[in-house]
């Protein structure tokens, strides 16, 4: 027996004891050694190299003079004040027309739901360029629109009112979904209490349902400013003079091959999107989970028919536009020359395909490889983070959080400007293209995956752990099948967001590795609308096909079986 | 099956085990577990019991691995098993949950431990099917867990524990989610596996009827640290202090002072009277000191002699198979008395004057608590 009486509290440090417990557990600690790294590598180091460069000048010395400058030369305040005022106006607009459709969807009889449920999703999904080529074919020079039915001559349609318009569109959606969340699970008995009191519909809704969906509007506006700040395929080809930071930066550095103005540049455009990220965090996670409960209630109270005409005229005609703009890109692609020859064809088809067909399967190609690690890593990343205490975690949560907030602008020049040189020389290569479609989509796993976890009682683990798992062991068999539909989602999107990236690509693309969408921007800057039509056209099915396929993939890997024991 | 069980399985020793975590603010700290020490027998199955927050889960996650001691140290046997992760301890725990994997089938579930173990298929299925016999989960064996009733998982979470034949096995409140009368079958069903079985076992509950039914040795703990640790009958009848007899039985408490010492027992003055006490436990308090007597309601009758205090029935419930009284002494104090098979002894109305006779066998002396000693 062991021997009594030993000196009371000979504290041992935790840090030590997580140190020599990860020791004795090899394949975690490589693993959590890997991610570390991966993230010091691909995250951490670009933002420095980034804050670096805005701080030194082009010999290398350590100034302020490139911050100054942002903050004194009038074009550059100008185009922070643009980006700014463009992002605030857009997150406004999407808002409320998000607020409509959550509403007439989530808390009224509004017939065909289902329909309009389906269109708004196609923005969430869709390849970038569709509603700038939309709007340019609609309302340009050659506009159906303004040169076709109102005899507009040289109507100007470049410009931020175009911007404000296809933002909104693209965007709503993803407000909609928020506040849709929450819309639907506010309790319809705090309505009727109003109701019963003797208050108004209008009035209730004024004093008791919109005060409730607060925390969703602020997360709404929040999310929306920051996609409007971080786009750049929209201003880039259809912003004309009205320069924002994301296509300003990229100016400055393809072509004045200023990386320490584009570096500054990069920083401001972090200020505001970092910040949005937080008090978006803090709403949602503050304010939100207070009205909704998880607690399923009895069927939401449909109220308010008198106001479902109105509704239903808005979000059609929402709608119907929607389409339109859709419509207009599809049939775009087939015709001769719009706006003077509307004869149908494939002469786009067959252009697009010699031009482009290398690039799209390199796009493919560099999607399918990064979607299976984007979803593996963020995972695991999720894992590490909400289940394990290792030395390191700090920085894992931090950077992983970074992910989330890193506009794709910011992420390309960091990456450019970090692995041009050595040790690590990248650029030019297929794996800076990989990494980047890695680490700009993996926050999407790391989200599913930590609120999945959330909902599963950890002694599962525990238990798995005790009956003699490694913590591989029990990764893979225990909480892999139980993460498999946020594997799934992190897959999906990882692989469609890679496959129409443009703000991190334009950066990173190279003769060799040509993309698919740096292709289609080309197609823009020589103004060859309807083939570039004829290209996203093409997308739009490579990607469902695909999406069908990896559906079927994961389903076949990760379908529950019985073994026989 | 048995002796391979003995083989292996070794007694578990804590020695000046501390647990300290950083309170939830952030500045301070937090003594969860305060320097205990604790010898759990070859074989043996001891109980942790004591009210919510004192520290049950926190020892048995020490215990099991899943967090590090502050200071001290565990043993298995001889071995110091500070520096092993719970995934190399050989120890099974049977979760408040049951932590059932939900997307394997009752036999996968309990033939998981012996797959990590990489054993041959034979020997996998072989010693599957035996604790599914052993458990009676015969025809439920490709069913999933949602497919089961509370009790049947219960079954096969005891069944995944035992299957890897652990040297330790841990309860966390086991049946903290069955019904009361499911609860008592299978904590019947439970220790004579136990019994059969041979192996280690540490039981954490606080329920106490159920320490006592399953226990070789308890332990109660409040706020940390161990209170007291024996036998079943050790801690109901030698309770060390009034925390430990309230907990254990619902002691009665009634204030008093010693007189004497004599041959192993006391004498002490209660209100005024001096009463004789033949063993009033092993604490000898000075001559002269306060202290109280404590005794279990069915260590009482109630009489209408002069002999007894005198007191007042305020309360009387009638169960049948017992009848309750509750009675306030002349000093205030409130005491509870059973009576079982109440048909063949007088029985007594609320507001009766009556007098309580103690059994002077059953009646231990202990020191005031400076605080109440409350649940
Ligand atoms: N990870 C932790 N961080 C901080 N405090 C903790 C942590 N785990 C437990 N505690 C605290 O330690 C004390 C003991 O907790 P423990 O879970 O061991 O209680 P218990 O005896 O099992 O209670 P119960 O009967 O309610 O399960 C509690 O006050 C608890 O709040
Ligand atoms: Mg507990």
């Amino acid at each position: 027996m062991p021997e009594q009486g030993k000196p009371l509290l000979k504290r041992r440090s935790t840090t030590l004891q997580e140190m020599r417990m990860l020791i004795r557990q090899p394949v975690l600690s490589i693993t959590i050694l890997l991610i570390l790294t991966s993230l010091v590598i691909f995250i951490l180091f670009p933002l420095y190299k980034i804050a670096k460069l805005s701080l030194t000048d082009q010999a290398g010395h350590l100034t302020v003079a490139n911050l100054i400058n942002v903050f004194t030369s009038l074009s550059y305040r100008i185009t922070f004040f643009n980006s700014l005022k463009l992002a605030i106006t857009v997150a406004f607009l999407a808002t409320f027309v998000a607020y409509i459709f959550a509403y007439a969807l989530n808390r009224t009889d509004l017939p065909g739901k289902k329909f309009f449920n389906l269109i708004i999703q196609l923005p969430i999904v869709s390849p970038p360029f569709i509603l700038a080529l939309a709007v340019i074919f609609l309302f340009g020079r050659q506009g159906l629109i303004t040169r076709g039915l109102l005899g507009i001559k040289n109507h100007n349609v470049y410009g931020m009112h175009s911007l404000i318009l296809i933002q909104v569109i693209s965007y709503f959606p993803v407000a909609f979904m928020t506040l849709s969340g929450i819309l639907g699970a506010i309790d319809s008995s705090v309505e009727d209490a109003a109701l019963n009191a003797g208050a108004s519909n209008w009035h209730t809704f004024r004093t008791v349902t919109f005060p409730l969906s607060m925390p969703g509007v602020i997360s709404a506006f929040l999310l929306t400013f920051v996609q409007s700040l971080e786009d750049f395929s929209n201003p880039a080809v259809i912003g004309g003079d009205y320069a924002v930071l994301a296509t300003e930066a990229y100016r400055i550095i393809t072509g004045l091959y200023d990386f320490n103005g584009g570096a500054a540049l990069a920083l401001m455009l972090m200020l505001p999107t970092v910040c949005a990220f937080m008090l978006q965090r803090y709403w949602l996670g503050h304010k939100s989970f207070v009205t909704v409960t998880g607690k399923p209630t009895q069927k939401t109270r449909r109220m308010n028919n008198g106001a479902i005409p109105p509704l239903l005229l808005f979000c059609s005609v929402v709608v119907l536009f929607i389409l339109l703009l859709y419509g207009t890109v599809f049939v775009g692609a087939f015709c001769k020359t719009w706006g003077v020859d509307y004869t149908l064809g494939f002469s786009h088809f067959k252009y697009v395909w010699g031009y482009g067909k290398d690039a799209l399967r390199k796009s493919l190609t560099l999607a399918c490889i990064a979607a299976p690690i984007t979803g593996i890593l963020g995972i695991g990343i999720a894992y590490l983070t909400s289940r394990k205490r290792f030395p390191g975690r700090g920085i894992m949560k931090v950077s992983s959080l970074l992910t989330f907030a890193i506009p794709g602008t910011v992420l390309g020049i960091g990456y450019i400007s970090a692995f041009n040189t050595k040790p690590i020389l990248l650029t030019g290569t297929a794996t800076i293209l990989i990494a980047a479609f890695v680490f700009r989509n993996i926050s999407v796993a790391i989200e599913s995956g930590s609120s999945t976890l959330l909902q599963i009682d950890q002694s599962i683990e525990e238990a798995s752990t005790i009956l003699g798992a490694s913590a591989g062991t029990t990764f893979r068999r225990i909480t892999l099948p139980l993460l498999k539909q946020p594997f799934f989602t992190g897959i999906v999107f990882s692989f469609v967001r890679s496959v129409t990236a443009v703000s991190t690509v334009v950066f990173l693309v190279s003769p060799k590795w040509p993309l698919a969408t740096s292709k289609i921007f080309g197609l823009f800057e020589i103004s060859k609308y309807s083939d570039a039509a004829a290209f996203v056209t093409l997308m739009i099915v490579v990607i469902l096909i695909a999406i069908a396929v990896i559906n079927f993939a994961v389903n076949i890997i990760l379908k529950p079986r019985i073994h026989k024991i | 099956m048995e002796n391979e069980y003995n083989k292996k399985s070794k007694g578990v020793v804590l020695r000046n085990v501390t647990k300290i975590f950083p309170s939830l603010d952030g500045k301070g700290e937090f003594k969860a577990v305060d320097d205990i020490s604790l010898d759990i027998q070859d074989g043996e199955l001891v109980t942790l019991l004591g009210p919510s927050g004192c520290g049950k889960t926190t020892t048995l996650r020490m215990i099991s691995g899943f967090e590090y001691p502050t200071s001290g140290d565990i043993f298995f046997g001889e071995k110091n098993v500070a520096n092993i992760p719970p995934n190399k301890r050989n120890i099974s725990m049977v979760f408040q949950s049951y932590a059932l994997f939900p997307h394997m089938s009752v036999a996968e579930n309990i033939a998981y431990g012996l797959q990590v173990k990489r054993l041959s298929r034979e020997e996998v299925h072989q010693r599957t099917y035996k604790v599914i016999e052993m458990m009676q989960l015969n025809g439920m064996e490709n069913r999933f867990p949602n497919q089961l009733s509370g009790g049947q998982q219960q079954r096969v979470a005891l069944a995944r524990a035992i299957v890897i034949e652990p040297q330790v096995l841990l309860f966390d409140e086991p049946l903290s989610n069955l019904d009361a009368k499911l609860r008592i079958t299978m904590r019947d069903e439970l220790r004579d596996l136990q019994q059969r079985l041979k192996i280690t076992s540490l039981y954490v509950t606080h329920d106490q009827s159920e320490a006592m039914a399953v226990a070789d040795k308890i332990v109660i703990m409040r706020a940390g640290i161990i209170e007291q640790c024996g036998t079943p009958q050790e801690i109901y009848e030698y309770p060390k202090n009034q925390f430990v007899a309230n907990f254990i039985g619902h002691a009665n408490f009634i204030d008093g002072k010693i007189v004497s010492w004599n041959d192993g027992g006391a004498t002490a003055e209660i209100m005024g009277k001096p009463y004789h006490f033949s063993s009033p436990g092993s604490e000898r308090l000075p001559i002269g000191s306060e202290c109280v007597v404590t005794f279990h309601p069915e260590s009482a009758v109630i009489t209408d002699s002069k002999e007894g205090m005198p007191g007042k029935v305020v309360k009387a419930t009638y169960y049948g198979s017992e009848m309750d009284y509750e009675i306030v002494l002349k000093d205030e104090s409130k005491i509870a008395v059973k009576i079982s098979n109440p048909q063949n002894t007088k029985r007594y109305a609320v507001g009766d004057e009556v007098a309580l006779e103690l059994n002077t066998n059953c009646v231990r002396i202990l020191e005031k608590e400076k605080k109440t000693g409350g649940i």
